[in-house]
């Protein structure tokens, strides 16, 4: 199957959803009334609720939901074979993704910009904002320790490249610097910028830099990532977790002006040029899927059954329960005309599962083969390499050297992981303080809030296995999402709209998410935990870590699906209770 | 003499048909020429507009995506700034009183428009879930 093949039928997939299927729901079913006053117009406070050109919020929904979860999970999940990956990035977009995304804006627009907390409060019960926020904290714990191991574990222990994102987060301070404080022009800092993070980027693949790093970590040809010191934790392991720490640490202590949003500015254009160039390198190539089997059977190794873990593993390439969150308490304020939320909403879905594509290919066709594919190493690597395989193809290897394709390829990532857990580590510090700060006061110092949150990010990242930590990570991101289809089905059902395609997706997605937390709850405690008996015929290398590991993704696993199931049966009684109203009525 | 009217009208009708169809070559080739030399003009000027939209469109989209989110912290930033003034003016609305109401008499024309927006702002039931769009400051 040949790549151009792939991407013609991810734009006829995107063409009939986004034209038929969500065009027909929107006109049919929601009916937006442009002459209705949206939240935005309404409150007009020119700061949380201020209308916006529905192109800008496109721009900005897409930035808020793109991360690593569009690539890391198309490239794990091809592990099952390339068809059921492709096949669940199409069909959970066109039939569950845009549909989560586009009406949890709909939902903020109807209901006067309210948050989900706020929303399951009413429409739920009392207990569901507990049980909501309880969820986020466990999903954003998660994706820390997600993110922290596949850039401290996988990328930065590269030598190639920790130079290359120190560098461009210098870049990016610089960026904050010419644009706040010496009121620069932004073309020109945009321009300058850009062009001294290439020069970074460079500057850390070149040969001296890559020895230095090379000692640092005490690599050798038998320890390819130094030595052993503890647990898993080699010595790359060690400074490449205690890098992505620090910087999270500056990030959230840091006021936003001065450290996140101008590194995530360079980032924006680091990873919009990595992204046109392996397009472009793309179209010139055209490679096909060598001997990529469209189906390598039912269970793999390491991960588990195709149903239900596969549909957990691709995470926000197909559905993601943190758009919901971005779509309510964000874009929803902002929407200028009910009509913009298709756009807006489904539209940068169905751009987001483009970009999976894209990173799905980058697994299938660059490498030739599906030995080739497995050789590549984990999936940041995977992509990182895939990435450089298309970008070399218009010769970017011969004009900056040979290695920068990957290393451009592994700042990229990085750069795309450090956005989130920036904001992340923000948000737990504000959790925390909010939630137990009247008890613990301590907890409301801001450096006190984010050193808690990252010793737990460090916790898992040193423990758990990256697989384990990405599964549990995709059913919880999936969990909300059934979730909140819980709240639109009910909302749309008290106020007497068809309610059938929001009700399947979500008892699809409840189910399914169930099923993978039981499964890894099993997992851990029948099946892996008894094999520590026998240390030697399994393999274990250290039976403390692999005992810890199991442990804290079983009880994260048990904890998520007593929640849910709290939740659910709570959702269910409120939606038996939810009556139609009048008809006069119905068009609220 | 019927025969020769006949051969005579079927001659003018051939006439007329070759009469008109050079008419209609003499027009297309009008068009062909004016497509021709007007491509640039003609041509795309329908384009034009269409291509215009998109690239603004395309110029939107990049905002949203990199400078947006920077002009809204920059707002909020104002705001926080401006609600701190409203409040040590205007306490009182909220149980607060801080100045005498002789001072804030003074200042309220040029408070007046944020009033009803500070209020809001201040009242407004916020949660967790709020987090996770803008208020991880």
């Amino acid at each position: 199957m040949n790549a151009l093949v792939i991407l013609l039928i991810g734009i006829v997939a995107i063409a009939v959803g986004y034209f038929v299927y969500a065009r027909t729901i929107n006109a049919k079913i929601i009916q937006p009334d442009d002459k209705r006053a949206t939240p935005a117009k309404m409150f007009m406070d020119g700061v949380d609720f201020t209308p916006a050109n529905r192109h800008v919020l496109f721009g900005y929904q897409f930035k808020s939901i793109a991360a690593l979860g569009p690539i890391i999970g198309p490239i794990t999940a091809v592990q099952w074979g390339w068809l059921p990956a492709l096949l669940w990035i199409i069909l959970g977009t066109f039939f569950i993704g845009w549909v989560q995304d586009y009406s949890s804006i709909i939902l903020g627009l109807r209901e006067e910009g309210q948050s989900f907390g706020a929303l399951s409060y009413r429409l739920i019960s009392p207990r569901a904002r507990t049980i909501l926020l309880t969820f986020i904290y466990f999903y954003l714990l998660l994706i820390m320790g997600a993110f922290g191991t596949q850039v401290g574990f996988g990328l930065l222990i590269n030598p190639a490249v920790p130079l290359g994102v120190l560098l461009v987060i210098a870049v990016g301070l610089l960026a904050g610097q010419m644009t706040y404080k010496w009121k620069q022009d932004i073309i020109l800092t945009s321009v300058v910028t850009v062009i001294l993070a290439f020069i970074g980027i460079w500057l850390g693949t070149q040969t001296g830099v890559k020895n230095l790093f090379t000692g640092i970590f005490s690599i050798t040809k038998e320890k390819p990532t130094g030595p052993l010191l503890f647990l898993d934790v080699t010595q790359a392991k060690l400074i490449g977790s205690l890098i992505v720490i620090v910087i999270c640490y500056f990030g959230a202590v840091l006021p936003i002006w001065r450290w996140t949003q101008p590194i995530n500015y360079v980032a924006f254009w680091i990873v919009t040029l990595g992204v046109l160039g392996g397009v472009i390198g793309l179209l010139i190539w055209r490679p096909g899927m060598g001997d990529f089997p469209a189906f390598t059977g039912f269970t793999v190794a390491g991960l588990g059954p195709l149903w239900p873990i596969l549909f957990v593993t691709v995470a926000c390439g197909a559905i993601s329960g943190w758009h919901s969150l971005v779509s309510s308490s964000g874009t929803a304020r902002q929407i200028e005309k009910e009509g913009d939320a298709l756009f807006v909403g489904g539209g940068a879905m169905f751009f987001e599962m483009f970009f999976a594509i894209m990173a799905f290919l980058t697994a299938t066709v660059a490498f030739g083969s599906f030995k080739g594919y497995k050789e590549a190493g984990a999936a940041a690597a995977v992509f990182s390499k895939g990435l450089s395989a298309f970008m070399n193809q218009w010769g970017l290897d011969n004009m900056l050297g040979k290695g920068f394709g990957v290393a451009y390829g592994s700042v990229f990532l990085t750069l795309m992981a450090l956005t989130i857990m920036y904001l992340v580590v923000r948000f737990m510090r504000v959790a925390s303080a909010e939630a137990l700060g009247d008890r613990v006061p301590l907890l409301k110092n801001t450096h006190v809030g984010t050193i808690i949150a990252l010793i737990f990010t460090l916790v898992l990242i040193w423990i758990v296995p990256f697989l384990q930590i990405w599964v549990v990570f995709g059913a919880a991101n999936q969990l909300m999402a059934s979730l909140a289809l819980l709240l639109i089905t009910l909302w749309l059902k008290s106020k007497g709209k068809n309610y059938q395609w929001t009700l399947w997706p979500f008892a699809f997605m409840f189910v399914t998410t169930i099923f993978a937390l039981l499964y890894k709850a099993y997992e851990a405690f029948f099946i892996n935990l008894p094999k520590t008996a026998d240390p030697a015929k399994y393999k274990i290398a250290n039976v403390g870590q692999f005992t810890a590991a199991n442990v804290i993704i079983g009880i994260i696993s048990l904890i998520l699906i007593g929640a849910a199931l709290l939740l659910a049966y709570d959702g269910l009684k409120a939606l038996q209770k939810a009556a139609a109203p009048a008809p006069a009525e119905a068009k609220a | 003499m019927v025969n020769g009217q006949l051969e005579q009208a079927l001659q003018e009708n051939l006439h007329q048909q070759a009469r008109e169809e050079h008419e209609d070559t003499t027009g297309l080739l009008r068009d062909l020429r004016v497509l021709r030399g007007g491509i640039v003009r003609g041509g795309l000027r329908r384009w034009k507009e269409p291509l215009r939209q998109a690239v603004k469109a395309i110029g939107e989209m990049l905002y949203g995506a990199t400078l947006y989110d920077m002009v809204r912290g920059l707002r909020k930033e104002r705001a926080q700034r401006e609600y701190l003034f409203i409040l040590a003016v205007f306490g009182d609305l909220l149980g607060v009183p801080i100045l005498p109401p002789y001072y804030t008499l003074r200042l309220l024309p040029y408070v007046m428009p944020h009033i009803q927006g500070w209020r809001m702002s201040m009242l407004r039931e916020r949660d967790l879930s709020d987090l996770c769009d803008q208020e991880i400051t």
